[in-house]
């Protein structure tokens, strides 16, 4: 009797073994660290035009009426005073690299050019209310070797919905040739960041806004960045208008060029103090 | 005061692409402050040499062939893509006598958009706005073309 309950206890024992274990998603321990794609080597420098050429996605009646009345800019928010950040996706692409960084359950992207640092929770949900910010409200995980980005939450970001009728056709899109506008409430943003080869990362970009397109705006072309490495890849500070030599006014949406004599003569006196 | 329009941080971040790869000149300069098919050398002394943010600024003392002399400023890159290309915030001081190719400004005023220093010493800072990592090719911002005597 014994010896029958002895087998038994370890059939049993052996079954619980045998059941497949549920391994834990990417990005979930250290140990993953070397199963990821290199994303964290060095940096990466865009190779894009920060604003997107014309698109198809047809625009909501909404959206067609705030072009209607539409009236261009001549630069970006980013270019004044305050340096304003243009906030996801265009921040990303402003000139200076980003820097990936891991810990279990995170991946942070360190925006060199306004020192702002994107926190991607990995294998999570979206929180319930999640507040309004500049690069929003992000999780990922990974589908196979392609980081899937979902971001929810935006603040007032400059948000570009398409080209004026014949502009922004060139390599390189100027402020004065994009259409800009609001964002809806449930502006969504999904990324596909993934290696091309090992020093060119693309990051393929879906919006979906139901107030400005009537499907989802995919980004005209992949956006792709260059992996520098050594001492070129090393992370540098950004502290906005460091020399207060800059100025915008936004009553004439002009930026405000200063006789460089003049600034000269401002910036000496400020030595001296 | 002299209010004008500009796309200041697309002329930057359109040189720092027009490094990065080779484009057609005429590609993206319509609306942009400065004119960059065209680099025009100047010698002149450091008064400043401004390492900040957006933007870095160089401040040359000129001299006109009248024997006057005027101010002119050229715009770098911000501190971190100096830095990453080999600039130093310590590269230049009142005083040094240098000379720099640069894209003027269309209207112009007297600021360029700065492509190279030729410092004292012989060595030269290229790219103002930023050049690409190893490997990556392509010309100066610009292109070396019409680039008349130093004034």
């Amino acid at each position: 009797m014994i010896k029958r309950k002895s087998l038994l206890a370890a059939a049993l024992c052996s079954a619980m073994f045998a059941l497949p274990a549920v391994a834990a998603p990417l990005g979930s321990s250290w140990a993953d660290v070397t199963k990821l794609p290199d994303f964290f080597t060095g940096n990466w420098q865009s190779r894009m035009s920060f604003l997107d050429n014309p698109s198809t996605v047809p625009f909501t009646d909404q959206a067609k009426a705030h072009i209607s009345t539409y009236k261009p800019i001549q630069d970006i928010p980013f270019a004044g005073a305050n340096c304003k950040t243009p906030g996801m996706p265009i921040v990303q692409r402003l000139g200076s690299p980003l820097k990936f960084f891991y810990e279990p359950g995170m991946i942070a992207i360190y925006i060199e050019n306004s020192s702002m640092t994107r926190f991607i929770k990995l294998n999570a949900e979206h929180s319930a209310r999640p507040n309004p910010t500049y690069l929003g409200e992000s999780v990922g995980h990974f589908e196979g070797d392609t980081l899937v980005v979902d971001s929810i939450g935006f603040d007032d970001i400059l948000l570009q919905y398409g080209d004026l009728p014949g502009k922004g056709t060139g390599p390189f899109v100027l402020p004065p040739e994009a259409i800009f506008g609001p964002h809806g409430p449930n502006l969504r943003m999904v990324e596909r960041i993934r290696l091309v080869d090992p020093d060119t990362l693309e990051d393929q970009l879906t919006i979906y806004d139901d107030t400005v397109w009537k499907q989802p705006y995919v980004e005209p072309a992949v956006q792709i960045f260059k992996r520098s490495r050594g001492d070129a890849g090393w992370p540098s500070e950004w502290v906005c208008n460091s020399a207060n030599i800059l100025a915008f006014d936004p009553s004439s949406n002009k930026t405000i060029e200063e006789d460089p004599a003049e600034v000269l003569k401002r910036l000496q006196q400020n030595d001296k103090h | 005061m002299n209010v004008r329009g500009s796309t200041r941080v697309a002329g930057l971040a359109a040189a720092l692409l027009f490094a990065a790869a080779p484009l057609p000149a005429s590609a993206h300069h319509s609306a942009a402050l400065f004119d960059m098919s065209k680099q025009v050398s100047y010698r002149g002394t450091v008064e400043k040499w401004l390492w900040a943010n957006p933007h870095s600024w160089l401040y040359l003392r000129v001299a006109k062939p009248d024997g006057s002399q005027e101010v002119w400023g050229f715009e770098g890159g911000s501190t971190g893509m100096l830095a990453h290309t080999g600039w130093n915030a310590a590269d230049m001081k009142p005083g040094d006598k240098v000379t720099v190719t640069a894209s003027p400004a269309r209207d112009g005023n007297h600021i360029g958009l700065l492509n190279e220093v030729h410092l004292p010493t012989g060595r030269v800072l290229s790219a103002g706005a930023g050049t690409p990592p190893p490997g990556a090719g392509g010309p100066p911002p610009g292109g070396a073309i019409n680039v008349p005597p130093p004034r």
